[in-house]
């Protein structure tokens, strides 16, 4: 093994979930190269115990790091559901902020109702979607395969319900971008465009031909970004998370789904598409 | 000493500028305590999710109830622990879960020293009474590392801090990373280690063995 292979597999397992642990773990052929490299280098050999002390180090300090767009998720919910304050709370700052006859003076905070029915009936889908995979892998046996689709699903249902909680949260109807298909392929968008998490749902799709996969993407003015390979399972393909490709969308943006060939075009035939 | 008083008083008009409706004050007070209070609720929770709806949660009572706030019982981050604490245990009983055992040290902010005798003093409840902690000197260093780390990230290319946050946060490996993203492998394994070179730019000797020699870059 090379000394720059050595330090690329060391720098990438520091950052890799238990990337470390399965380095020094020596059972891959990978790992014992770089033992054997590690015991004739001293200059790696050191790198190795100093990434040992960071890897833990740095895995505990950024998992206690909120991530970054909690604030503008805390304080657009604030703005959604928390106390009206200019009609409970008089501007002038004459008022004690403390004791005697305080707090009588504080008025039930008053919440604000959002409309959400929408999002509930995406989650409710995607809570029986959950319960149908769960029973296809009990009855076939495909336990991983059934659990990671189980994950993957929770993971959006999750998520569906965060957008839900934003006040801009909107959807968008995908529809296909051909005809005549007796049942066509069909889809659904929610979007946070202040926190930049969607969550995409495509429906009726076929399992893709060998080489290729489903993507979803976003089309801002004249540019066309990718967002992410689908994850599919029983006919439904999904995807769900933050994307800096959501920045700057508006009316008249367009989201879609396409089919693309691995490592090709990153973007691939569009199949559906709809509009904000 | 005159800093933690100036502390306080600067924090009480923040608290009343929320009081009279200022969001901004909320978001300045977001900026000062959400990182303890989130630390605080993923060693309490160890469930990014729950730690995420207990800031929210307290800081949404902030914002409903700020005039409840009385400097005189403890300091605001106090307060605001106090608050999350019990959003903790309320949610953890609604997942039918038990909190985990943290320190009395706690991981909070500013006033380390008063912060457990404020919490005996205010009469809130302290989630378990567990061990002794790292003590004052390591609290410093786990809050300076935790520090480094956040200023780290935010002055680090958006493409890089996404690789940092997908693996460590979302603790996705660097091929669901690249899938996740679209990227080539290739592209999110040289950002992931350029991102970590930062990373440890920033941190310097603050966690390395101080006897052993300076990195060597080998490419």
């Amino acid at each position: 093994m090379e000394h720059s292979d050595a330090q690329a597999l060391l720098e990438l397992a520091t950052v890799e979930p238990a990337g470390f642990e399965r380095l020094v773990a020596g059972d891959t052929a990978e790992s014992a190269a770089l033992a054997g490299h590690l015991a004739g280098c001293p200059v790696c050999a050191a790198e190795f115990e100093r990434l040992g002390v960071l890897a833990p180090e740095l895995r505990a300090a950024i998992r206690e790091l909120p991530p970054v767009d909690l604030r503008e998720r805390t304080l657009a919910l604030v703005a959604s559901v928390g106390r009206s304050r200019s009609a409970a709370v008089p501007a002038s700052l004459d008022v004690p902020l403390s004791g005697e006859g305080m707090a009588p003076a504080v008025e039930p905070p008053k919440r604000r109702p959002a409309s959400r029915s929408w999002a509930l009936a995406t989650a409710a889908a995607l809570l029986i979607a959950i319960a149908g995979v769960a029973g296809w892998w009990n009855a076939s046996s495909d336990l991983e395969r059934g659990q990671a689709a189980t994950a993957k699903l929770a993971g959006v249902t999750a998520a569906t319900a965060r957008i839900a909680s934003q006040p801009d949260a909107q959807s968008v109807e995908l529809a296909a971008t051909t005809t005549g298909a007796a049942e066509p392929a069909r889809g659904k968008v929610l979007i946070s465009a202040s926190t930049q998490e969607l969550v995409v749902l495509a429906e009726g799709l076929s399992e893709p031909p060998a080489g290729t996969e489903y993507r979803c993407w976003v089309e801002v003015g004249t540019s066309r970004t990718a967002i992410g390979k689908m994850y599919l399972y029983a006919g439904l393909a999904t995807w769900a998370g933050w994307s800096s490709a959501l920045e700057g969308i508006g009316p008249g943006t367009t989201l879609g789904v396409s089919l693309g060939e691995v490592g090709g075009d990153p973007i691939g035939e569009p199949l559906l598409t709809g509009a904000l | 000493m005159s800093g933690p008083r100036f502390e306080r008083a600067d924090e009480l008009a923040l608290v009343r500028a929320v009081a009279a409706g200022s969001t901004d004050a909320l978001a300045a007070l977001y900026d000062r305590h959400a990182d303890s209070l989130y630390a605080t609720a993923m060693r309490s929770t160890d469930d990014r999710q729950l730690a995420e709806e207990v800031v929210q949660d307290t800081f949404l009572a902030l914002w409903d109830r700020a005039e409840l706030y009385d400097p005189a019982v403890g300091s605001l981050g106090t307060w605001l622990r106090a608050i999350a604490r019990n959003r903790t245990i309320d949610r953890l009983r609604a997942a039918g879960r038990r909190p985990r055992l943290v320190s009395v040290d706690g991981v909070g902010s500013g006033d380390l020293d008063a912060d457990a005798l404020d919490r005996a003093a205010t009469g809130h409840s302290v989630i378990g009474g567990a061990g002794v902690g790292p003590g004052p000197e390591g609290r410093l260093e786990t809050i300076e590392i935790r520090e480094t780390i956040a200023a780290a990230l935010q002055g680090m290319p958006e493409d890089e801090r996404t690789m940092i946050l997908l693996a460590y946060q979302a603790e996705l490996t660097q091929v669901e990373i690249a899938d996740r993203l679209g990227w080539p492998l290739g592209t999110v394994k040289t950002r992931t280690r350029r991102a970590l070179r930062r990373l440890r730019a920033a941190l310097g000797e603050m966690v390395d063995p101080d006897d052993l020699p300076p990195t060597g870059d080998g490419e």
